[in-house]
């Protein structure tokens, strides 16, 4: 039975595990009974200043411990979240205040070359009705008359499963951000359910280079680490050469993020495999040493995405899973189902076939701000993600790229990841990313490949290998030779820049 | 002289109906005995309104409860509390001050705003009984924790003079207001003492109304007089809201029976709606005969309506079925001409927006007889508070626990409660609820509480005590009276020994028979 409200959560957290660090960053450490003490002394000074159950409270800040501090405030009076990433240029952050009717924002007054003081002075404020109240981190206080407390106090007591608890934008990767409502309930349990097969138990101290502003870094970092009793190592600005120090320093024991920024680390001079020694199996392959036989274990890569409120799919990281699952990232997690429906009829699909993706459950988000819910779910619960792939006999679901991937050829559906996992499948081919492009009116299928070190990859002889495993229309016309993955365009979420990407595959005709 | 224009507000939220039917100047909306407004009234005085509650910080989700009763100053304070994209929580004044307490401590209302009385009700006292402070302002209440303000009438915030500058704000505030925005939070009475708040959106509520306007053939040429109260669904959406979408005129009355023929000769309604039995007082006055109510054409307030007009039986007559979950009426069917035999009882089909099919319980298969399941986007979004999955199941039907028949033609027939709520005069009653108040005033006493059939309420809440032989019945009435709406309060007490119970064979009291035995 997992806990199902942040502010239980907190109390929990504060009597089982008082001295055990919740939040650890460069500068400053808050364990588990000072975050409870400390959340409500801000939460007691926030509700003096009028913020209430229900509000919709902005926080636009860098990853920290105080990032942590101040969501714990907001969100233990029931006050409804709503982090803000630091990246939004200020017509995007009004346009996100707007959305989510933010009624007082926290924020940073600067970070990063940004100065966010004078930018939120230039906000337009009358086109912002609900925002009553700037406040920034430096001018924060805590604590208040005893009334305040109880009052507090009282607010606490009063948060039920159901209320909502966070506002999470997608990082508009696909489209235009969407602010994804989740409720104490769902993304308390959501986040619960995937814990064991993450690896992350009491005790753990998790290293994650993702903001806190996103699901990754919220929901896969901070909720975990909260939920699990475990402790969360962030960074404002992570740098390879501090955060090996850092990590050492702080005895690190789980590493997570994108491969790339587990590879970064890698290939930084200062790194030698024995450094981290007290990072466990689970964490991102390329940091960890070889094991004994020689082989890497064979790691679900993880699904998830804002509206499950993080990983909803894996499988134990830490073992592996089955030879006969490479490729797949492990099975849903409880509270969420998965089902495959064909992309023109919307019919459910057998096992085994390559369609949309929709799901449902108790631990699915509850909607997406100022969309009303028949434009978000249908009419028995299925969410349409807008991702493919297929599941397997077993369960096992195996992702196969973004539905706006997805390459009309010839009136044919054709699934990019199909043509990378054949193309992987090549001995010289390490990583391949494929795409439809148009040229000249054409659309063509175009690949960036990845050598595998050493080998040499020459585009007339990959062309031939794949005839023999695909069809003919569907083998990649035009090709990209990476000299390394850095070489390869990401949005700053590290997920692959599409647009970019063509531009890439066009420019090296 | 150049305006600036205004921003751009959605059709289908309470703004963009307003600013719409505002062009009906001074065409009335609402009559209520002596107090009227008209349709440029309730945009101004709704506007200024807003713009005080704006400036005392209600916003866009805000929570604030309204108790008042059918009244201009209702219509107003739901218009500028709902314009703005707070949300209103109405309240019935029906209410004793522990129900109150219950209320705005589960809807976590931030804001209440209170009419100082309502027929003979000291509404201004018992709200201080109630929050147990004489305070209005910068409220920090442990009991109720979200509660800042309360306003006891609305003059303090209608003397405020209107600024451009505040003008501009509502305005702003209008514009962002969303179709998926919640506009009400409306209370029913549970299967357990808790009150359940059942959230409906702007885009929901609008939509519902102008299909059930079309349905009905509600137009503005029409006049409804229906005396629903406006702090239930029915009353809030089927009258109020239908008729301000409408740009008809709602006349209501709570005066004395002569006064209310008065006005029904002077207003003349061409429409009636709600509780037949509520009007029997009216068709009981002397005189009655010689009153000229031949404006009445349609409806369902049999009693009062030209004879012409009448159904043969109003068993020949469609039903309306409605329900707080379902944002008013679910069944309907054309209820201004007799029914064939056959369809006795019916309570016709879904609205449009509402899906609906009959289920045997057990099985959970479609059945011609069963429990009532409704979904669709006219329907709740959930209840207050608890999570989706406890509203409705996982194909996101919503359980009525009502029992229904279904024919042929696909028309439905409303058998009982799956559950046990009692129906009496339009209220709903819960028996657990009413169980709790006679043990607490009992010290601990047993008694089962059941609605027994009755031709003009529907049903009576009839309380069996159990082995309270002596019960002194007028002492525990005056105590009941102190935590339960009129309503609620047994009209019968009936004294059994345990013995004398009827009992399923799980050992289980045999709730049908008892009915059957104090019948």
């Amino acid at each position: 039975m997992s806990i199902e409200t942040l502010p239980a959560l907190l109390a929990l957290r504060a009597e089982d595990s008082p001295g055990v660090d919740a939040v650890v960053d460069h500068d400053q450490r808050v364990g588990y009974a000072e975050l409870d003490t400390r959340s409500r002394e801000r939460a007691a000074w926030l509700v003096a200043r009028g913020v209430n159950k229900g509000h919709r409270v902005g926080l636009l800040m860098e990853n920290g411990c105080e990032w942590a501090l101040n969501a714990c405030a907001a969100m233990r009076i029931g006050a409804t979240l709503v982090p803000l990433s630091t990246l939004l240029k200020p017509p995007e952050l009004a346009a996100q205040l707007a959305l989510a009717g933010v009624r007082q924002l926290v924020a940073t007054p600067a970070f990063h070359g940004r100065d966010y003081r004078a930018e939120l002075a230039d906000l337009d404020r009358a086109a912002l009705p609900s925002l009553a109240a700037v406040y920034f981190s430096d001018e924060l206080g805590d604590g208040g008359t005893p009334d305040r407390f109880a009052v507090t106090d009282a607010l606490a007591d009063s948060v039920r499963p159901g209320d909502d608890m966070v506002v999470i934008f997608t990082s508009g990767s696909g489209g235009t951000p969407r602010g994804v409502i989740h409720t104490h309930g769902g993304a308390l349990r959501a986040n619960a359910a995937g814990l064991e097969a993450r690896c992350i138990r009491r005790g753990e101290r998790l290293y994650l280079p993702m903001p806190l502003f996103w699901a990754g870094g919220f929901a896969g970092g901070l909720v975990s680490a909260l939920n699990a009793g475990a402790t969360l190592l962030t960074e404002a600005i992570a740098e390879p050469a501090q955060t090996l120090g850092f990590l050492q320093r702080e005895q690190v024991t789980l590493f997570r993020g994108w491969p790339d920024q587990a590879a970064q680390i890698a290939l930084h001079p200062d790194f030698h495999p024995r450094q981290l020694e007290t990072l466990k199996p689970g964490s991102l392959p390329a940091l960890l040493p070889a094991s004994p036989h020689g082989e890497r274990t064979r790691q679900a890569s993880l699904f998830g995405m804002t509206e499950t409120f993080g990983p909803c799919c894996g499988y134990a990281m830490d073992t592996g899973m089955p030879a006969d699952k490479a490729g797949s990232c492990g099975k849903p997690f409880a509270g969420i189902e998965l089902r495959i429906v064909d992309p023109d009829s919307g019919e459910p699909l057998p096992a085994g076939k390559t369609g949309c993706l929709q799901l449902r459950g108790r631990n699915l988000f509850r909607g997406i701000c100022g969309r009303e819910r028949e434009d978000t779910f249908t009419a028995d619960g299925w969410f349409a993600s807008g991702d493919l792939g297929r599941l397997d006999e077993d369960g096992f679901f195996y992702f196969a790229g973004r539905g706006d991937d997805m390459i009309k050829l010839r009136g044919v559906s054709v699934f990019p990841a199909e043509i990378a996992n054949a193309l992987e499948s090549l001995a010289s081919v390490q990583r391949a990313f494929v795409t439809g492009l148009e040229l000249e009116g054409q659309l063509h299928v175009g690949a960036a490949i990845l050598p595998e070190p050493g080998a040499y990859c020459v585009p007339l002889e990959l062309e031939r290998e794949l005839a023999t495993r695909l069809t003919s229309f569907k083998v990649p016309s035009r090709w990209h030779v990476l000299s390394s993955l850095e070489e390869l365009p990401r949005t700053p979420t590290g997920k692959v820049d599409r647009p970019a990407l063509c531009a890439l595959l066009l420019g090296s005709a | 002289m150049p305006q600036t224009a205004l921003p751009q507000t959605s059709p289908d939220t309470l703004p963009g109906v307003l600013r719409e039917q505002a062009a009906l100047g001074s065409r009335l909306l609402l009559v209520v005995d002596t107090d009227a407004l008209d349709y440029a009234g309730a945009e101004s005085r709704s506007r200024t309104v807003a713009a005080a509650l704006l400036a005392a910080g209600v916003g866009r989700g805000s929570r604030v409860a309204i108790l008042m009763g059918n009244s201009s100053a209702f219509a107003v304070s739901f218009l500028a509390v709902t314009r703005l994209g707070a949300i209103a929580i109405p309240l019935s004044t029906l209410s004793t001050a522990v129900e109150l307490q219950v209320l705005l401590r589960g809807s976590d209302a931030e804001y209440l705003l209170a009419a100082p009385a309502y027929r003979g009700l000291d509404l201004a006292a018992r709200v201080r009984e109630s929050i147990g402070s004489d305070a209005q302002t910068a409220l920090m209440l442990p009991a109720f924790p979200a509660l800042r303000r309360v306003w006891i009438g609305l003059d303090a915030l209608e003397a405020a003079d209107m600024s451009d500058t505040a003008a501009q704000a509502v305005a702003a505030a209008e514009s962002q207001v969303s179709p998926a925005d919640v506009l009400v939070i409306a209370h029913t009475s549970g299967s357990t003492s808790a009150p359940k708040g059942v959230i409906h959106t702007h885009g929901q509520v609008i939509r519902n109304m102008r299909g059930q306007n079309r349905l009905r053939d509600y137009t503005r040429d029409e006049r409804l007089f229906s005396n629903s109260p406006f702090f239930w669904i029915g009353g809030l959406a089927y009258s109020f809201l239908s008729t301000l979408i409408a740009g008809a005129r709602l006349i209501c009355s709570g005066a004395q029976p002569q006064a209310t023929l008065d006005l029904l000769e002077a207003q003349r309604p061409t429409m009636c709606n709600g509780v037949a039995s509520t009007v029997l007082v009216l068709a009981a006055q002397p005189g009655f005969a010689e009153r000229d109510l031949s404006s009445l054409r349609r409806g369902n307030l049999y009693p009062i309506m030209p004879p012409d007009t009448r159904p043969r039986d109003p068993e020949l007559r469609c039903n309306l079925l409605g329900m707080t979950e379902t944002g008013s009426v679910s069944l309907y069917g054309d209820g201004d001409s007799d029914l064939p035999e056959e369809k006795r009882g019916s309570f016709g089909r879904p609205v449009p927006g509402i899906r609906a099919r009959v289920v045997d319980p057990d099985t959970g298969e479609d059945s011609s007889e069963g429990e009532f399941l409704v979904r669709g986007p006219n329907i709740m979004q959930g209840y207050y508070g608890r999570e989706r999955w406890q509203c409705f199941d996982a194909d996101g039907w919503f359980h009525t626990g009502d029992r229904m028949r279904i024919d042929a033609d696909g028309d439905f027939y409303f058998l009982g409660r799956e559950g046990d709520i009692i129906r009496t005069s339009g209220a709903q009653v819960s028996p657990r609820e009413v169980e709790g108040a006679i043990s607490d005033c009992t010290g601990g006493g047993m008694s089962l509480v059941i609605g027994v059939p009755d031709p003009q309420r529907g049903q009576v809440v009839t309380a069996v005590l159990v082995d309270a032989v002596g019960t002194d019945e007028n002492a525990l009435r005056d105590a009941l009276a102190q935590r339960l709406s009129p309503y609620k309060i047994p009209r019968r007490f009936v004294h059994l020994t345990e013995a004398e119970l009827p009992t399923l064979s799980s050992g289980k009291v045999d709730l049908k028979k008892l009915v059957e035995l104090v019948s």
